[in-house]
């Protein structure tokens, strides 16, 4: 990883909470121990809670000490806390904007001027209107350097909301300067995805209907709602995952090879993808929801039970659909999605299953164990890359079968692994938009979600054991195809 | 073997991991999960000779379940036997927990997309939901009609594309033999007379030895059994001639021979469940010829 260095003031907004605690303060721990960051860097920290630099920093201390990979080093604390300030204020007042940009101004001059600002929305979405309009009104949009503002999902909960959110964004900032973060899109082994597709010459020739009989998404969760009861609720599966990090995952595996690893290359060929996955059709979709049951062995509350949830909650905690995508490469070629929460294990990955060989000159006995190849990319936990093909199995008759060789990733390259945010951020600071989303593909992913969420306002959802795979009917979705599922 | 302490669920593939060596071990092949169930300690010492015979043959996980009480951990073990140069390596994981938890354990550990061979020891409960559990997840549920008796594995069979007997499995090599005194056209019209068959040996390996045969031959086969802790002798009575195959005591072949057909040997390789199983390891999918003997031993 290339570090940052222009000159860059960060500022978290809602930096005493959760996200800023678990994942940002300590991913920009590791990036400056790393000596990833300018040598003229501030963190500026932004929330409504009275406190000082001093008491900030110690407020830092224990949350990198608490979820960070690596451990506090006290002689490397000392200067890395000097980096460190904060500026009490809410959301609720121009003025408190008006003096966290005379704070920044007076850091600028401290590191010689001419920083670029980064400022991470570390809050509820519905914050992000106000804070946009207060940070307008406080001139902190312009600056003598690069302005990037960095928005979590949900962007929006509907195409008409993106778009009512964007409006108000861009009336402040330009699409460029706007830095829409989807923490998947910075694990190292969704990035693996550009490389072993446009860094080998043997997987890309094959890559398309030709060859590829259909490509399965899994994102299992075995956790539950847990404390989100209330946010899943207003949500639900489509909205959780499907829109942001499946359809995500999916552009990276079927879009076109960008003529450059340039944000706008990239993104363009992302969302040209998009356009082209046809919007989600309810015969094609099955919906469920977690039951009691047991998850690795230990015995769990069906959904509906948990805390904060009603007991006739018809929210979704599962989906499985068949995606087509209308393009010269994959027409006919189905993309089969599933996530859900409280499935027999947690695991991302993506499966392409090939064709089966157009004939095969071995005797029916022989090849009869003989499945087709596959290519699993294991996004998480394992991350690696499994291939199935067809060997001969010792034994003085001629019998084929199918074996799997895995390569694992962390095993091959002996160092430690960064935290998705940790690559996202200093892409941020860095002013590269390659990992982050643009408005086009966030409005087509909700033009392809929309459809279905509208049909799924009435029904109910298929109830599935918790440690399952699913309902019934996501069998059947592929089973009607004369296809089944991998068992991650 | 290489293993670790007691530990969680969780855990089990990050010390899997580290018994595999992360320095090296950047590839690695296996070729089906084996999940065993092992309601005593016979049973575990029994699953532990066999993976041991199994050997480096057939890399697989192993996962034993030990019916007890509490939220269920796990130990990990990793065996490796030389593979001329390289290292074969098999991962063996015991899981002792409450009996209703164990399925859910199953499938958290399962190696993704490789077969699943359930190799369930002792007598099969009839509505046992752990049973019917593992049976779903297996692409081959193993059981031995010699322990669980034949008329449940009759039972079993209806809701099972891929059950293995070992009972039928240890039946094979007689099977061979018997069709191979045939062989030649004098004795293949003699075939066409059989009407009963004598069997010294297993009760349950002699109803599906005659199952086999009216299977088979679709029409109705006598049998006439001796109880015997092995399968020793097999004489088929054809009209007025008599066919038989016989094993020498304690050896791996034995003689076959009839009315019209002179004594000669016969291979009669005495294999251990180790042997037994491997065998069926190798293959995937339901046995026909299997399940139309056992309707017919059982019909």
């Amino acid at each position: 990883m290339g570090g940052a260095t222009e000159p860059a003031l960060f500022t978290i907004f809602g930096a005493t909470g959760d996200l800023s605690q678990r994942k940002l303060l300590p991913a920009i721990y590791n990036l400056a121990q790393r000596g990833l960051l300018p040598a003229q860097f501030a963190l500026v920290g932004y929330s409504r809670t009275q406190m000082d630099d001093a008491s900030f920093r110690r407020f830092a201390r224990a949350a990198i000490e608490a979820h960070s990979r690596t451990p506090v080093d006290d002689r490397f604390w000392p200067a890395f806390a000097q980096m460190i300030h904060y500026q009490p204020g809410g959301f609720d007042d121009d003025k408190h904007f008006h003096d966290l940009a005379s704070r920044l101004t007076v850091l600028d001059k401290d590191m010689g001027g001419g920083s670029h600002h980064v400022f991470y929305l570390s809050t509820p979405s519905s914050f992000f209107p106000v804070i946009v309009r207060r940070m307008g009104n406080a001139k902190l949009n312009r600056g003598s350097a690069g302005v990037r503002i960095v928005i979590e999902k949900p962007f929006g909960h509907d195409l008409q909301s993106a778009r009512e959110l964007a409006g108000t964004v861009h009336r402040w900032f330009k699409e460029s300067q706007v830095y829409r973060i989807d923490h998947y899109l910075g694990k190292e082994t969704v990035q693996n995805i550009y490389a072993l597709r446009f860094a080998n010459t043997i997987f890309e020739p094959i890559w398309s209907n030709g060859y590829v009989d259909h490509v399965q998404l899994t994102v299992a969760e075995s956790l539950g709602v847990e404390h989100r009861a209330a946010f899943y609720e207003e949500t639900g599966v489509v909205r959780d995952i499907v829109q942001n990090h499946l359809l995500q995952v999916l552009s990276l595996v079927a879009m076109e090879p960008p003529a450059a690893f340039e944000a706008e290359a990239v993104r363009d060929e992302k969302a040209k993808l998009l356009r082209a996955v046809r919007p989600m059709a309810f015969e094609d979709s099955v919906r469920g929801q977690y039951g009691p049951g047991y998850v690795a062995g230990e015995a769990v509350d069906g959904y509906r039970t948990e805390p904060n949830v009603p007991a006739d909650s018809a929210t979704p905690t599962y989906i499985a659909a068949k995606l087509e995508i209308d393009n010269w490469r994959w027409a006919g070629t189905p993309f089969y999605i599933r996530t859900g929460k409280r499935l027999a294990k947690r695991v991302t990955e993506v499966a392409v299953q090939f064709k089966r060989p157009p004939h095969l000159p071995f005797s029916r006995e022989a090849s009869e164990h003989l499945e087709a190849n596959s290519l699993v990319l294991r996004i998480q936990p394992d991350e690696g890359i499994s291939l199935r093909f067809g060997a001969k199995a010792p034994s003085p008759t001629l019998s084929i079968r199918s074996v799997n060789m895995d390569f694992l990733y962390g095993s091959s390259f002996l160092t430690d692994v960064p935290e998705a945010y940790e690559t996202l951020i200093l892409d941020a600071i860095k002013g590269d938009g390659t990992l982050f989303t643009r408005q086009d593909s966030v409005e087509r992913s909700w033009e392809i979600c929309d459809p279905l969420l509208e049909q799924w306002r009435i029904g109910q959802p298929q109830i599935y054991p918790s440690g399952s795979w699913g309902p019934d009917g996501a069998d059947e979705l592929l089973a009607r195809d004369g296809r089944r599922w991998r068992r991650p | 073997m290489t293993g670790e302490g007691r530990i969680e669920l969780a855990d089990v593939e990050r010390a899997l991991a580290r018994l595999r060596d992360p320095g090296q071990a950047t590839v690695r092949a296996t070729t089906l999960n084996l999940v065993i169930w092992c309601p005593d300690g016979d049973c575990l010492d029994r699953a532990g000779v066999v993976l041991e015979g199994i050997g480096g043959s057939r890399p697989l996980r192993a996962i034993m379940l030990i019916p007890g009480k509490g939220r269920p951990t796990a130990q990990v073990a990793s065996n490796c036997w030389d593979g001329g140069g390289r290292e074969i390596c098999s991962e063996q994981v015991t899981i002792e927990g409450a009996e209703v938890a164990l399925p859910s354990a199953v499938a958290y550990l399962l190696v993704p997309d490789l077969p699943v061979f359930a190799w369930w020891q002792g007598p099969i409960p009839d509505g046992d939901s752990v049973f019917a559990s593992l049976a779903g997840m297996a692409n081959r549920l193993i059981v031995d009609s010699d322990i669980a008796g034949i008329d449940a594995v009759e039972r079993v069979s209806l809701h099972s594309g891929g059950l293995v007997d070992l009972a039928w499995a240890r039946t094979a090599a007689w099977r061979e033999a018997v069709a191979a005194l045939f062989d030649a056209p004098q004795q293949r019209k003699a075939l066409g007379r059989l009407i009963a068959v004598e069997v010294l040996g297993p009760r349950n390996e002699a109803r599906l030895l005659a199952g086999w045969l009216r299977s088979r031959l679709d029409r109705q086969v006598g049998l006439d059994g001796k109880p015997a802790k092995r399968l020793r002798r097999v004489e088929l009575v054809c009209g007025d001639e008599t066919f038989f195959v016989e094993r020498e005591s304690r050896a791996g072949y034995g003689v076959a021979g009839g009315s019209s057909l002179a004594d000669h040997p016969v291979a009669l390789p005495l294999r251990d469940t180790a042997a037994v199983l491997a065998a069926e390891l190798d293959r995937l999918g339901g046995d026909e010829v299997f399940e139309q003997a056992l309707l017919s031993a059982t019909g």
